[in-house]
């Protein structure tokens, strides 16, 4: 696959439903943007508020006053209190507008158009295809405009609101002719290209203009584009409606949707495709309201002159402001980019179509921790991590993968499964193997002692031969995009286990564990913690915590699925005397700890947000079963115990405050693991490498070289190759010697002094830039 | 253009020559591209030096500039 | 070792290679600065070179150094010099930084003799892109075209900016200064080098 689907991404990118707009605006006829109003009526923003009212409701001073609000049905705030009162807000935007709208008159067209009755729908479809440059000519039987608006008293509507609003009308070119009752259509057919009837409740039927009829003797109208049986004719506003229930908003809707079918009309194009959204609907956005305190709508002290500044920023304050986001309060990672899935989605597919790269999404891509939780959680069912996962795949195969980001993760992973680590054995004395066990490679890095005593106990409690793998599963190749790397590590993990006779597999590690089971689902695999919840916990284990201890449990976000991995865990931590307490995110929500899709390597800022995050939300000392959790937490200062601590540690407190390993560590252990194994049950003698210089770090120096991901190894090595080659400077001032080695892409730089048998090493650094000469 | 500052000269040695390092050119390249920079040297053998400052500073930002091509 | 532009006089050479310009042919330096290219069109090449840039200083440093060249201050969308007079021009990563590039090249062509070449080395966004404020590869040939000129030659010469950025970045630390003068996404960019060649009246 070279190129993002765009069908799938549109697919994927329709299930965020954050764009969708807030049930105010979907269920208002004129879909007024009245959460745009009242963020701005919090802020005492009236200009921006009243611009945000006006794009949509061409009479704003009027339908402030007598809107017949169908939004207060549909507002969410119904279902913890009471909607809120927008027309109020409304109100206070109009009365405190100071700014005029700018005009746009474009370029006048022939097409003449007849607008029947001057009531709010007629004037509406005036302006809107005036706008448009059709020439428009008003018949209105009475002498002034406005229609049936007049009808409601003075208090209710102020009569300099109509005429301030009005006066629009005059600033476009449109013709009134006051006094003109119409009854019938004829002569206006013969001269007009279009008719707008408009004329408002009519009690007797209207058969003298030769349109259809419907049974209830109103004309025959066609709900979407208003037409009638006459193609040059459309109905709308107060005509069309039940008798006595008048709708100004209606009506202006109507006259919005009546200018857009004569405007298609004269374009020859189809009055009813596409015209879904002009009218009422329900919205998809979701708004979580959780937690919210129910208070009711705020009462204006004069109903007529509508709230007091105070009084609205209140009521304004009361509106949820709904979107959905609820992917992005959950995760640091989507939160981190101020977006949400359906905008980064866009972003990464641009990212992808293009010849080249964006900064900006490379990283976002990266960072991801491919966890899936946005999936569980968001209403659509998105899911971020699939959409990363491809982009990385893709980026690789296209060669546009920056290779600092995964470098190092990747070469750990080698070594992990180079001689000096990887191991394939049957069970002393067995030739072939009914179970093997797969520690996994950070369980060996972190606690190569537990490896030891696990698969001694499981040596001794299965029969039909324990082997042992020692490896890693791949999952930093997958996590990185690199098939071709990940393919050949499965490969070969295949071979290796059909050597031993095809085993049943243990692993200890959720993530190999899931691996196992997406990517070999040929491979009969099980988890550690329920092997031992059938056959037993090791001897001693089982004693009673010394004080009855609760723990938070931290579930590895590659147990997603997983439910028998993790209630295993809690039956064997019950077994084991302790409580259990469930962090608020845990079992098919669990967050990522900050090491899945490698996070931690491609953007460290995020990863310590998210730990930071996880860390904090709760007092007790968390339980982790897998190493990477275990020591990532414990980076932060958070006392954190590895299963295995508890079950063959002995649940000893210092164990939850010990720091991981450093990476030089990491890999020395795996490697001291095998020769350890070798030599102790297997018997065999294994030659010791021979260190060819004697180095000494200090502390503050390991320190460095592990936030610059600068191994042990690579140190010695550049050391051992200045001295036997004799390449090395030497700084006069301080005495250093300098040199620099590049065994692979990295050219590694070493500053040191010698010192009795050995050398002190003062400083190192790294780069990837090479040095030609 | 003057240096308003005057950098404390350089003072290291190539232990292989004997020598003390000069400003010299340098080809370096990274991603199949290559850019001529001037880096202290040691003139007879070419052995070069980068400082820490130069690697942890200018060198990873072109890093980032020809990965993100 | 920095370059004035990406591919420095390199990417002249090849871009009058392909000219074929005759000894003492008449070509303009548009956004010439302190005259490198100038120089080299005179020097190495055999040519007439003059100059033209908005920044007096650099035109001062030209003239101080190169003293029996021309260099005019003027924009490249007026240029002081009449119809027909010039048998090349050559625009080194100077339309980019250009206000309107449509006017520039009318300009240019108005100047230029029938059969004259315009040679442009500059940065350019891929074709799919459309980022409004800079030009894409069609939006470039269809300016040229509109201006009477058709295209002889067209090649990206991306590896040249990816190593100018490497340099700039080693000299100056960071790209901030420079992307300033370029109103465009700075991670999108391509570079290209163009030969057209201004069309023969119609007889």
């Amino acid at each position: 696959m070279d190129q993002m689907d765009q069908k799938l991404l549109r697919e994927r990118e329709s299930k965020c439903i954050q764009e969708n707009p807030p049930a105010c605006t979907a269920g208002c006829p004129v879909h007024v943007d009245a959460r745009g109003m009242a963020k701005a009526v919090q802020k005492e923003d009236y200009a921006t508020g009243f611009a945000l009212f006006n794009r949509m409701v061409p009479f704003p001073g009027i339908i402030s006053r007598i809107c017949n609000q169908p939004c207060r049905q549909t507002c969410k705030r119904n279902e913890i209190d009471e909607s809120i009162f927008i027309k109020g807000l409304e109100q206070i935007c109009v009365d405190n507008n100071n700014t005029a709208p700018k005009l746009l008159l474009p370029k006048a067209k022939t097409q003449k158009v007849a607008i029947v009755g001057a009531g709010l729908s007629g004037l509406t479809a005036a302006l809107e295809l005036s706008r448009k440059g059709y020439k428009v000519t008003v018949f209105e039987a009475t002498d002034r405009l406005g229609g049936s608006i007049w009808d409601i008293a003075e208090n209710k509507l102020p009569r300099q609101l109509i005429h301030n609003d009005f006066e629009i009308i005059a600033k476009f070119p449109i013709e009134i002719r006051y006094n003109t009752a119409i009854n019938a259509l004829d002569s206006l057919s013969a001269e007009y290209d279009a008719i707008y009837l408009a004329t408002g409740f009519q009690l007797t039927g209207n058969s003298d203009l030769g349109l259809e009829l419907a049974s209830d003797g109103k004309i025959k109208v066609d709900l979407i584009s208003l037409a009638t049986n006459n193609n040059k004719v459309f109905v709308g506003g107060s005509l069309r409606r039940e008798y006595g229930h008048p709708s100004p908003i209606a009506s202006i809707a109507d006259g919005k949707i009546a200018a857009i079918s004569i405007d298609r009309l004269f374009q020859n194009a189809s009055l009813t495709a596409n015209r879904e959204k002009e009218g009422l609907y329900e919205t998809a956005l979701y708004t979580n309201i959780k937690g919210i305190k129910p208070e009711p709508m705020v009462i204006a002290g004069d109903s007529d002159s509508g709230y007091s500044k105070t009084e609205a920023v209140q009521e304004a304050n009361r509106c949820l402001l709904c979107e959905c986001q609820e992917c992005v309060k959950a995760c640091e990672y989507l939160a981190h980019y101020r977006g949400y899935p359906k905008r980064y989605a866009r972003e990464v597919y641009n990212n992808l179509s293009i010849v080249m790269g964006i900064h900006h999404a490379n990283n976002m891509i990266n960072s991801c921790s491919l966890c899936g939780l946005c999936e569980q959680i968001c209403p659509g069912n998105l899911n971020m991590g699939e959409i990363c996962h491809e982009a990385r795949k893709i980026m690789v195969e296209k060669g546009k993968m920056p290779p600092s980001t995964h470098d190092f993760a990747l070469r750990d992973m080698q070594f992990s499964n180079s001689d000096a680590c990887a191991l394939t054995r049957n069970q002393p004395g067995s030739s072939s193997s009914e179970w093997v066990f797969y520690p996994g490679c950070q369980l060996a890095a972190s606690s190569p002692q537990y490896v030891q005593q696990m698969y001694s106990f499981l040596c001794e409690r299965l029969s039909g031969g324990v082997g042992l793998l020692l490896g890693c599963c791949g999952a930093p190749a997958s996590w990185a995009g690199q098939e071709a790397v990940f393919r050949e590590t499965r490969n070969n993990l295949e071979s290796n286990w059909r050597s031993l006779g095809s085993p049943k597999i243990i692993t200890a590690c959720p993530t190999c564990l899931s691996l196992f089971k997406n990517d070999s689902p040929d491979m009969p695999v099980e988890n550690l913690w329920t092997l031992l919840e059938r056959i037993g916990l090791p001897e001693g284990s089982t004693q009673l915590a010394k004080t009855p201890q609760k723990l938070a449990i931290h579930d590895s976000c590659t147990t997603r699925y997983d439910a028998e991995i993790q209630t295993s865990v809690r039956n064997l931590l019950g077994r084991l005397g302790y409580q259990i307490e469930e962090l608020p995110l845990s079992r098919e929500t669990t967050v990522c700890c900050g090491y899945g899709g490698l996070m931690l390597y491609a953007n460290q800022e995020i990863a310590h947000k998210v730990i930071d995050r996880r860390i904090n939300e709760s007092e007790l000392d968390y339980l982790a079963y897998c190493s990477m959790c275990r020591d990532n937490f414990a980076s932060q200062g958070k006392r954190t115990y590895h299963l295995l601590d508890l079950i063959l540690g002995g649940g000893e407190e210092d164990l939850a405050t010990q720091a991981g390993p450093g990476y030089s560590k990491r890999q020395e252990n795996r490697a001291k693991l095998k020769q350890t194994l070798v030599r102790e049950v297997w018997g065999e003698e294994v030659a010791q490498p021979q260190a060819e210089v004697k180095v000494t770090i200090p502390a503050d120096v390991l320190q460095l070289m592990e936030d610059r991901r600068i191994l042990v190894d690579d140190v010695t090595n550049v050391i051992a190759h200045a001295e036997s080659s004799g390449s090395k400077l030497k700084d006069a001032r301080s005495g250093h010697y300098i040199a620099y080695f590049k065994p692979a892409s990295v050219t590694y730089w070493v500053e040191y002094l010698p010192q009795a048998d050995g050398f002190v090493v003062q400083n190192a650094y790294c780069h990837r830039i090479e040095i030609e000469g | 253009m003057s240096k308003l500052i005057e950098e404390q000269p350089l003072d290291i040695v190539c232990v292989t020559c004997g020598i003390k390092l000069t400003l010299g050119k340098v080809e370096l390249s990274y991603l199949g591209s290559n850019f001529p920079v001037e880096l202290y040297r040691c003139s007879q053998c070419g052995l070069v030096y980068v400082p820490e400052e130069l690697a942890n500073g200018k060198m990873k930002k072109v890093e980032a500039a020809l990965e993100d091509k | 070792m920095l370059h004035q532009h990406p591919g420095g006089l390199t990417l002249t050479k090849r871009v009058v290679e392909y000219c074929a310009f005759i000894p003492g042919a008449k070509v303009l330096d548009v956004g010439c600065g302190t005259g490198v290219t100038m120089e080299y069109l005179q020097e190495t090449c055999g040519l007439q070179s003059v100059g033209v840039d908005v920044s007096k200083e650099r035109l001062e440093q030209g003239r101080k150094h190169l003293p029996y060249l021309q260099f005019i201050q003027a924009a490249g969308e007026s240029l002081p010099l009449v119809d027909v007079s010039f048998a090349g021009v050559i625009a080194e990563c100077s339309l980019s930084v250009m206000q309107d590039a449509g006017t520039v090249l009318t300009e240019i062509s108005r100047i230029l003799v029938p059969g004259g070449k315009l040679a442009i080395t500059d940065i350019y966004l891929p074709i799919s892109d459309s980022t409004a404020g800079y030009l894409n590869r069609n939006q470039l040939k269809t300016m040229l075209e509109k201006n009477g000129f058709s295209i002889v030659v067209w090649e990206d010469q991306s590896a040249f900016l990816r190593e100018f950025i490497a340099c700039y970045i080693m000299k100056y630390g960071s790209m901030e200064e420079l992307w300033q003068c370029v109103s465009i996404p700075k991670t999108k960019l391509g570079y290209f080098l163009l030969v057209a060649e201004k069309r023969q009246m119609e007889g």
